[in-house]
């Protein structure tokens, strides 16, 4: 692959310019460029290499820590990529500052073990590439950067086009295809507008995050059989008996296969003190306590509570609201929110019910109505009717995370009740709440995680995206109870799912957790420190490992010098060297008698002599020992009548 | 899993091939290129790398379809010898002829070569060489083994070579070189003749010219003419083949006495003109014949001490005098071999396309090779043995020939300095000749 000069000097002051790194892009011009200037160059082989390799590895290891350390991880792959040429600057200087035309990456980190290496490269090429990159990850939006890109890859293809083609070809189709390239990045722009507009919601991140949407009210229904792939912890509950349930949010009214909240809003909620808040009007004197953990990446959310919960308190949550319906959401948290609910029997709520929690869609209720005609006997208590409900869902209900259709039936509702009685939580919270409510029970659909896996490594119950779980509350006797009537196996079908690394990932998310809580529970901020440390080390083996490189100044003609010999003269030497110095060429088949006879005009010259003389100047050449005296003495004799002809020619 | 593997690197391996009969190595960088643009470029308002994407995918598009438009209309003949040597380049003729109307260009040539992939069984089997320098990971994965494996199982390495630009109706000759790079038949498809599209991205290749098959033969070294004390043997009804049989009386040439040859057959005249006893040489079934036995078992499928062991046999073997001696060459692979060269059998090419193709045995004892030189040991007068290993059974048929009286000139093969340290230290009683691999052709003087 050839590389014309200069064009690495572009690549790197493009990325210069695009990322304001412009000083760094300047020193790494001139010394990369440099090279085709300088006649230095050094002797390297594969272990030099791969030693320089290792120096570059330590160099990416070392400036990957310190941007963790001092940059948010959401930026920390483009703030890398940004950095990439002036960490692999040890590369590609070796390889141009070598004799050879390649570099050999490997690796020999662990000192007595073989070196690992790999085909040799030419990396100009992929450093060009990076340079443009890292000026592309630098997203400046200016307009210059196509063009500037474009011509750097111009100049290389120019320098490999096929032969077959004129320039001037060459220089039309690089018009009409980087005018194609233009058109075609201006497309996926608008074309990532309109797939991100339309498949935004089906990202599971979105569900994730969906909390730190304070306008989102709403839940598809659906949404909890799309978190049970995944097997994140989201947060970690330490109690001697945990609640079995944690609830985030609660829903009144559904429509079309959606749940809505009713409209209400989030209110600030005031502080007993700095570090404490009271949930309830009358909290009882005695209660249970929860400790909960929560993953809180955007550093707001809402907090999964226990039923009737009555006080709350945290060092590392900053503000809260509430929304009528009871849901409490962090405004202001620390990235892992630590928190304790005390909660208790129900008491006396201010969340009552209202006509929502006893509203029933029109087109459902061909299904609904008919149940709970079955269920409803004569005069039965409201906890009788409760009892009927979950006793009908006890019987001939399955449990599986396959979605269900609408199959013959009006509404997916209907199917699920009457035909397939197969579903996950979600089939079931709905279907129970809107039975209660055609039962004149009011009710409403309740989205939360169950608490039931308890990790024998950290000594907590493990809350994972997959224990995401949807059930209904009933309100019985002037306060909420909760119903939950998908078949208990919803656990054991949920865990069989998880994959067979879990067990790794865990343990890599427990000493994630730690160093975030570390950084965040200490309230001191090291990164500084830490910094200086990471920095220190890397020059340290840095440092270790020059020192180890064995750069040897290669000889002017940048050639690496091969055995030496001691030179065999014999006293037809000169006559061969005179002969050198003739311009005429020998021919690939020719002898070096008949290449002497055609190379100037002799005279007196016998071929067969000279032949002879020359096969006995080969002979003391290679086999000295075997030399004798008279073989010397006819090479004298030859030389005195070959050499003042050639030596005559000279002066001439 | 190690199956599906094997699918997944065959699969790999035949991808990498289409690639690169469809893409110059510039081509494939920009392939990465964009498939890495693609990767972290899809983010388009957090960096500016959809440009980079859409650049090289349109240049690479460009490409593709440029390179489409090359059918060269020409005749195109080569003119390869049967027979090459391994290591050796070959130079031969080919010949091209434009016959179509518009002038050809910027056109390359090269041998194609259709690569041979190891199927399950020899991968399964398999060993690299150094696999257990490598780590686990690798090991388990065998891709490095895998790769290896390719390697070995190609035998030449085609040169890419542009030709010269051709007028319509213009006929050219030109030398062109092939490098055979391990022994064994080689199967040429055809000539490919391909043309690089104007960004130097893509190519398009098309087959000329005949099928053809190359037979690469082992590497050759000088070696001496091996003379054994050894003296002639009767060899009842002669050999089948040999062109006279019976003691004729015709004279042949002169040659140094060995133990054996008749008091009368001493051409005195000679004897004290050289100082050596000389005898005259007549047409006879009297004469001397000599076993190569060649040791084929290792469990390796290659194994470079195996490749030494076969060009040394067949430098032996090329060697000797096949005029006045007679050389059978014993070794075991899918069964037990023999092969006869010399007393005026033409058998030399034949035996060296032998040895072209001789495969390591892995699934027999050495006992059988053994046997099959005892029961030929009354035969010869002299036996040369290459082991490749050396264990108590070979040393019992080094044994055995002594006792018989049979001269040997054994030689054990070693892969490295330390093993052969190691088996010198322990052999010194035997007359063994230990030379490392790679450095035979240095230490075969002394044989």
């Amino acid at each position: 692959m050839k590389i014309p000069p200069l064009t690495i000097g572009a690549a790197l002051l493009l990325w210069g310019m695009e990322s304001g790194k412009i000083v760094f892009a300047l020193l790494l011009c001139l010394v990369l460029e440099g090279s085709y200037l300088l006649a230095r160059r050094y002797s390297l082989d594969e272990d030099d290499f791969v030693k320089i390799s290792d120096l570059t590895s330590l160099l990416f290891l070392g400036a990957v820590a310190l941007i963790l350390l001092n940059y948010e991880p959401l930026g920390f792959l483009r703030i890398t990529t940004g950095w990439l040429p002036l960490i692999l600057a040890p590369l590609i200087t070796a390889q141009l500052y070598s004799t050879g035309d390649t570099v050999t990456i490997g690796t020999r980190l662990g000192t007595r073990k073989k070196a690992y290496t790999h085909r040799p490269i030419d990396f100009r090429f992929y450093y060009i590439i990076i340079c443009l990159f890292a000026a592309a990850a630098a997203n400046s939006r200016g307009p210059w950067f196509y063009p500037a890109a474009t011509a750097i890859v111009a100049v290389v293809l120019f320098a490999n086009r096929g032969r077959a083609y004129s320039p001037v070809v060459f220089v039309l189709l690089l018009l009409i295809s980087s005018t194609a390239g233009y058109l075609g990045s201006m497309a996926m722009v608008k074309g990532h507008g309109y797939v991100v507009q339309n498949t935004f919601r089906y990202f599971y991140s979105y569900y994730r995050n969906k909390h730190a949407n304070p306008f989102k009210t709403h839940v598809n229904f659906g949404d909890t059989g799309r978190l049970k792939f995944s097997g994140e912890i989201l947060m970690r509950v330490s109690a001697a008996a945990p609640p079995s349930l944690l609830k985030e949010s609660s829903y009144s009214s559904f429509q079309r296969g959606d749940w809505f909240s009713r409209q209400g809003r989030y209110e600030f909620l005031l502080p007993e003190d700095r570090v404490s808040w009271f949930l309830r009007a009358d909290p009882p004197n005695e209660g249970a306590t929860v400790k909960i953990e929560l993953d809180l990446p955007k550093e707001k959310g809402l907090l999964p509570l226990p039923l009737h919960g009555y006080a709350l308190r945290s060092a590392t949550i900053f503000e809260l609201e509430r929304h009528e319906n009871g849901t409490l959401k962090a405004v202001d948290a620390a990235p892992i929110a630590t928190y304790e609910v005390d909660y208790a029997g129900p008491g006396r709520t201010d969340d009552l019910p209202t006509r929502d929690h006893l509203h029933v869609p029109e087109e459902e209720k061909y299904v609904l109505d008919r149940i709970a005609a079955e269920l409803s006997g004569e005069n039965l208590s409201a906890s009788a009717r409760l009892a009927a409900v979950a006793a009908y869902f006890a019987t001939d209900f399955a449990y599986s995370l396959d979605l269900v259709g609408s199959g013959g039936f009006a509404t997916p509702l209907g199917n699920f009740l009457l035909e397939s009685k197969t579903g996950f939580c979600e089939y079931y919270a709905t279907a129970t709440t809107l039975i209660l409510r055609a039962m004149q029970i009011p009710s409403r659909y309740v989205t939360g995680y169950a608490v039931y896996e308890r990790s024998a490594l950290e000594g907590k119950y493990l809350v994972r995206s997959r224990h995401a779980h949807a059930w209904s509350e009933a309100f019985i006797g002037g306060s909420w109870r909760t119903v939950d009537t998908t078949p208990p196996v919803w656990k054991a079908a949920d865990a069989a799912r998880a994959d067979s690394l879990e067990g790794l990932r865990d343990v890599f998310s427990f000493l994630g957790y730690k160093y975030r809580l570390f950084r965040i529970g200490t309230g001191r901020d090291y990164t500084v420190y830490l910094s200086i440390v990471v920095a220190a080390l890397t020059v340290f083996l840095v440092i270790r490992i020059y020192r180890r490189l064995k750069l040897e100044r290669a000889g002017a003609d940048t050639r690496r010098p091969s055995k030496t010999f001691t030179r065999r003269v014999t006293p037809f030497t000169p006559v061969v060297d005179a002969l050198a110095a003739v311009d005429e060429r020998r021919q690939g088949n020719e002898s070096f008698s008949q290449w002497a006879a055609r190379c100037r005009r002799w005279q007196n010259f016998d071929r067969e002599e000279f032949s002879l003389l020359y096969g006995l100047h080969l002979q003391q050449r290679f086999d000295p020992a075997a030399g004798k005296e008279d073989h010397r003495q006819r090479l004298r004799q030859g030389a005195a009548k070959y050499l003042p002809q050639l030596q005559e020619k000279k002066q001439r | 899993m190690r199956r599906r593997l094997h699918g997944i690197y065959v699969l790999v391996e035949r991808l990498k091939i289409r690639l690169s009969a469809r893409f110059t190595p510039l081509g494939k960088s920009f392939l990465l290129l964009a498939v890495l643009a693609l990767f972290f470029g899809i983010g388009v308002e957090r960096t500016m790398i959809y440009h980079i994407f859409s650049l090289s995918l349109m240049l690479l598009l460009f490409s593709f379809l440029l390179s489409l438009r090359f059918s060269p209309s020409l005749r195109f003949s080569r003119m390869l010898p049967a027979t090459c040597v391994a290591g050796r380049e070959i130079r031969y003729r080919i010949r091209l002829e434009n016959t179509g109307g518009g002038s050809l260009k910027g056109v390359y040539f090269r041998e194609g070569a259709t690569p041979r992939l190891p199927d399950w069984q020899e991968f399964a089997a398999a060993r690299e060489e150094g696999e257990d320098g490598r780590n686990l990971f690798d090991r388990a994965m065998g891709y490095y083994r895998w790769l290896w494996l390719v390697k070995m199982g190609r035998k030449i390495m085609p040169l890419e070579q542009p030709l010269p630009d051709l007028a319509p109706a213009a006929t050219q000759e030109l030398e062109a070189t092939l490098l055979p790079l391990r022994r064994g038949a080689v199967h040429l498809p055809g000539a490919v003749l391909g043309r690089v599209d104007p960004f130097g991205l893509c190519r398009r290749e098309v087959m000329r010219g005949d099928e053809c098959n190359l037979l690469v033969l082992p590497k050759i070294y000088a070696v001496p003419q091996l003379l054994f004390r050894g003296s002639r043997r009767y060899h009842r009804g002669g050999i089948a083949a040999a062109r006279e049989q019976g003691d004729s009386g015709d004279f042949l040439s002169l040659r140094e006495y060995v133990h054996g040859d008749p008091i009368k057959h001493m051409d005195w005249k000679a004897t004290a003109r050289s100082g050596k006893p000389i005898v005259k040489q007549f047409r006879d079934e009297y004469f001397s014949r000599y076993g190569l036995v060649l040791d084929s078992f290792t469990e390796k499928k290659y194994s470079p001490v195996f490749e030494e062991a076969v060009s040394l046999a067949a430098s032996v073997m090329l060697a000797q005098d096949s005029f006045n001696a007679v050389l059978d060459l014993l070794f075991v692979e899918n069964e037990c071999v023999t092969c006869t060269v010399g007393g005026g059998i033409d058998g030399q090419q034949r035996m060296l396309e032998m040895l072209a193709s001789v495969s390591t045995c892995g699934d027999k004892p050495f006992s059988e090779l053994a046997a099959l030189v005892r029961s030929h040991a009354a035969l010869l007068s002299g036996v040369v043995v290459v082991y490749i290993d050396f264990d108590q059974e070979r040393r019992d048929l080094l044994d055995y020939l002594r006792i018989r009286n049979i001269p040997v000139k054994a030689v054990l093969l070693v892969e490295d300095d330390e093993t052969m340290a190691r088996e010198k230290k322990k052999h010194h009683d035997l007359p063994l000749q230990i030379f490392k691999a790679g450095e035979v052709e240095e230490k075969i003087g002394s044989l």
